[in-house]
């Protein structure tokens, strides 16, 4: 069990730098921008100004975003003894890169530049993974995964297959990581991410009228509701689902979430919705003077407002209306 | 002369005053100075306001070496002259102890947290210093009550 004690260097750097994430005062003023050229004018002013002008163009904005996300993560693992906690919220990248490499393997390509740098282990070695060599420096369970991704490709010649088993391999390590750290915040933070996206996934399968099998394989471990739950719930109509989940914690999530779903056909409402029940879960940290929660509230709320930008900008660049990307922004974290 | 068990008591007793509280400021005032030290690295200019909050888990230490050098001077010991105490004398010399030995140790590490989280105040809103401070200080009554506690006891005491 890590004691609060362990955070306390980390937690007096976070707390000053909690305030340089962007307020909803900045958002807005990006959502006000009238062009890119004003929306980079409002970032100038705020942390991401050394990223952004870095840029040649601002198409390039993913990686302003991805180098201002490396920042962060190497100030808290500079700051911390234990890298675990990072590591919880890096291993996704790392299993996202994994993903890409599968496919590029079975289309048979070089894999693309533009994998993500954000993860622990090095592009490089994941890429000679793909390209079969054995030396490759990535650690046994990745690989591991990797192989079990491929072989279930080779049986059944489905490239979703790879998804869904990586995801899955994902989100056991994860669960492993979490039992290691043995902090509760964590553990809590996983299960209500994990049951988030299974109701999600339950729903989509649902439209999709898939049977019950596909949706047992698509379930992520690591939750609190069990698959007896979804497979009661899989045959019967949503509002019954969202009834069932109503003296559950995301009671608020599901009721607007799914309505919403169901009425417009866009699960985009529930996506929001789920993010921000997260960013309420992380928020634990601004008010924990020092501790575990402090340093994870602030990579979550850094992930958070890298989200929020991303829908910013692509919103901008395409010339999207400023309501349409109100409707699909995020909670902030202070 | 002959060393009796009351003075090994006596001792025992000054020796807990002083090392207890001893121990608990230097965790407490380590702690406090973690937490500036994190929020020093990104904004130096708020050292002074820190070192304030850092030094408030401190005063336990000087509150137990206190009570420490009062029972040294009541039983004779810093004039040269240990009191012959009988086993009962030195028994109460040491529950003397006992109020200033245990609540500084607790009360200096329940400061520092506080302090600690004053810290956070400081790097949020620099100007609200004096609410921070006020916080970690509340906690030094307990402190302050238990060395009134002790000395009372100790100057009460009659040897001869």
């Amino acid at each position: 069990m890590l004691r609060d004690e362990e955070f306390l260097y980390a937690s007096g750097r976070i707390k000053v730098l909690e305030n340089r994430l962007l307020s909803r005062s900045v958002i807005e003023r990006v959502l006000e921008a009238e062009n890119t050229e004003a929306v980079l004018r409002v970032l100038s002013e705020t942390d991401y100004a050394p990223e952004f002008e870095e840029l040649e163009s601002v198409y390039d904005f993913e990686k302003a975003l991805e180098n201002s996300m490396r920042k962060t993560l190497n100030t808290v693992k500079e700051s911390l003894k234990d890298h675990r906690i990072v590591r919880f919220f890096t291993l996704k990248y790392d299993y996202h890169n994994l993903k890409v490499i599968a496919k590029s393997r079975i289309l048979g390509v070089d894999a693309p530049e533009n994998l993500s740098n954000l993860g622990d282990v090095p592009v490089d070695e994941l890429i000679k993974l793909g390209k079969g060599e054995g030396d490759a420096a990535v650690p046994e369970t990745m690989k591991a995964a990797f192989e079990g991704a491929m072989r279930l490709f080779e049986e059944t010649r489905d490239p979703q297959q790879i998804d869904l088993f990586l995801d899955r391999a994902l989100y056991e390590e994860l669960v492993e990581l979490t039992k290691k750290i043995g902090h509760e915040f964590l553990k809590d933070y996983l299960a209500a991410s994990v049951d988030l996206i299974n109701i999600k996934t339950m729903v989509r399968l649902k439209y999709m009228e898939s049977d019950f099998r596909t949706l047992e394989k698509s379930l992520l471990p690591g939750g609190t509701i069990e698959p007896a739950f979804f497979e009661k719930y899989f045959q019967e109509p949503l509002q019954s689902l969202v009834e069932a989940l109503s003296s559950s914690r995301y009671s608020g999530v599901v009721k607007e979430g799914l309505e919403n779903w169901i009425s417009t056909g866009s699960p985009a409402a529930y996506e929001k919705l789920s993010d921000d029940f997260l960013l309420g879960i992380l928020k634990k940290g601004i008010y924990k003077p020092f501790g575990l929660e402090t340093v994870a509230g602030y990579i979550g709320a850094k992930e958070n407002e890298i989200k929020i930008l991303r829908v910013l900008m692509v919103g901008k660049i395409n010339g999207i209306s400023e309501d349409v990307i109100r409707e699909r922004l995020r909670d902030v974290y202070v | 002369m002959e060393i009796t068990l009351g003075q090994v008591l006596a001792l025992l007793g000054a020796a807990m005053a002083v090392f207890l509280p001893g121990v608990g400021s230097a965790r407490g005032v380590g702690m406090v100075g973690e937490a500036a030290a994190g929020v020093v690295t990104e904004d130096p200019s708020k050292f002074s306001q820190t070192l304030i909050l850092q030094a408030l888990p401190g005063t336990q230490g000087i509150y137990g070496l206190l009570t420490g050098f009062v029972v040294m001077q009541r039983i004779g010991l810093l004039g040269g002259k240990l009191l012959p105490l009988t086993t009962y004398q030195g028994l109460l010399v040491f529950a003397a102890c006992l109020p200033i030995a245990i609540v500084g140790l607790l009360s200096a590490i329940s400061q520092a947290r506080a302090a600690a989280a004053g810290v956070g105040i400081i790097a949020k809103r620099p100007e609200e210093l004096a609410k921070g401070i006020t916080y970690a200080a509340m906690v030094e009554t307990y402190a302050v009550l238990s060395l009134l506690a002790s000395i009372l006891m100790l100057f009460g005491l009659r040897f001869s």
